[in-house]
């Protein structure tokens, strides 16, 4: 047997499906080939494709290590930050606060609705402040889950506050038409505490 | 063409000296590097932030910052080109993304309270889109009138449609999700709000609002 051109194609061919990353197709070579210098070609690049496609498994293996990692990284991400995106702070015996910072979607909404109730009943605390300060817009939907929050609040036995509304806030709230008869808003945190303090210190001297 | 920069580089030379115009060359937005006039009114609301921002470092009293005179180069002493954002809005933390570039967009034109005023009309539209037609796509443009700035918001999408668009007008209407204001207060946020509902079809909102320049 002598070079000819199928053994030629059948070679460029294998490498050219390698260089389209397909590494599991092998030049055949008949069990009687003559030792030829080309059967040393044929046989390399034989070889050459089998470490390829060994390389290939194991690069892939570790791409999708690395992705499963990078899942759970942001999972645990996405976790830590849902939790810090609700601090619920106690200030004192009965009084949790509540800063809200940045944007608030739905599940932000439902989420620090469902974990500041388990801390109003867990604490049996008697005041709730809601802080806004840090949001920058509210719209209907942000403002009905504010009014939703505050009456949750009083239903599990609470009194609740709302500060921290800006006064771009509070036109765009005013414009908007939106009932705000139904929550106590106060100008800044430190003035609800205040009302807090002062109710706590009746409480005490009445029942002195 | 002369590019902004090549445009603007003598006036700063002798408005702040050659030291400091160079080092305010240095930070300037990458828009400068574009033929002056082409720039959109964002863009040139950028580079007038940056150049007034360092006028007012290295201006002398004796010198006044000749900053009608740079914006009058940076245009070419026309209008600038609409700004325009385009957005697909299809799950709620799209309504966050619109919401931030409606701030992001009308900062500089409007003042802080005009900017939430619009953000949250903006916030308020993409909000319907994700709630009842769950996809659509909404946008924001920003455009220079001369005498005026004029944001502009569309919210388009081929969801069911309003069938009690009368009874929403009217204040009737109690949604189980929201207040039922949505619509009539994005409607008191702007200056005109047009509703183009057919049920079963889709929904087009179209929306603005104006501020006479030099008011925020």
């Amino acid at each position: 047997m002598s070079i000819t051109k199928e053994r030629i194609e059948q070679v460029v061919d294998v490498m050219a499906r390698a260089a389209c990353k397909e590494y599991q197709h092998r030049v055949s070579v008949p069990d009687d080939a003559p030792e030829d210098a080309f059967l040393e070609i044929e046989m390399g690049m034989n070889v050459v494709m089998e470490d390829l496609e060994r390389a290939e498994v194991a690069r892939s293996r570790y791409v999708a290590e690395i992705e499963a990692k990078n899942v759970e990284i942001a999972d645990r991400a996405a976790m830590a930050l849902r939790e810090l995106s609700t601090p619920i702070i106690s200030v004192w015996d009965g009084v949790l606060t509540l800063p809200i910072i940045g944007m608030v979607d739905t599940v932000r909404g439902a989420e620090m609705m469902d974990q500041l109730l388990t801390r109003v009943s867990e604490d049996q605390a008697e005041y709730v402040i809601i802080d806004i300060t840090g949001v920058s817009v509210v719209d209907t939907r942000t403002a009905d889950s504010f009014i939703r929050m505050s009456e949750a609040v009083r239903l599990v036995g609470a009194q609740c506050f709302l500060t921290g509304i800006s006064p771009a806030i509070a036109q765009t709230i005013a414009q908007l038409g939106i009932d705000t008869s139904r929550i106590r808003t106060l100008r800044r945190l430190s003035d609800a505490l205040k009302v807090v303090f002062e109710d706590l210190g009746d409480k005490r001297k009445r029942s002195a | 063409m002369l590019t902004i920069l090549e445009a603007i580089e003598p006036m700063m030379t002798d408005a702040l000296g050659l030291a400091a115009a160079r080092s305010v060359f240095r930070t300037l937005p990458s828009a400068v590097h574009q033929p002056t006039g082409s720039l959109d009114v964002v863009e040139v609301r950028d580079v007038m932030l940056h150049l007034e921002t360092s006028g007012r470092l290295f201006a002398t009293p004796s010198r006044p910052f000749p900053a009608e005179l740079l914006r009058d180069v940076v245009t070419r002493g026309s209008a600038a080109k609409p700004s325009e954002k385009r957005f697909t809005v299809n799950s709620d933390h799209d309504v966050l993304v619109v919401q931030r570039a409606t701030q992001a967009l009308c900062r500089g034109f409007f003042d802080t309270t005009g900017c939430v005023r619009l953000a949250t009309a903006s916030s308020e539209l993409a909000r319907n889109i994700y709630m009842y037609a769950k996809q659509g796509t909404l946008t924001l443009r920003l455009s220079d009138e001369n005498t005026h700035w004029r944001f502009d918001v569309s919210a388009v999408d081929d969801g069911p449609g309003i069938h009690n668009l009368d009874e929403i007008l009217r204040g009737e209407y109690r949604s189980r999700t929201g207040l039922g204001r949505g619509i009539i207060g994005t409607r008191a946020l702007l200056d005109e709000l047009n509703i183009d509902t057919t049920p079963g079809k889709g929904t087009r909102i179209t929306g603005h609002r104006r501020l006479r320049k030099g008011h925020s």
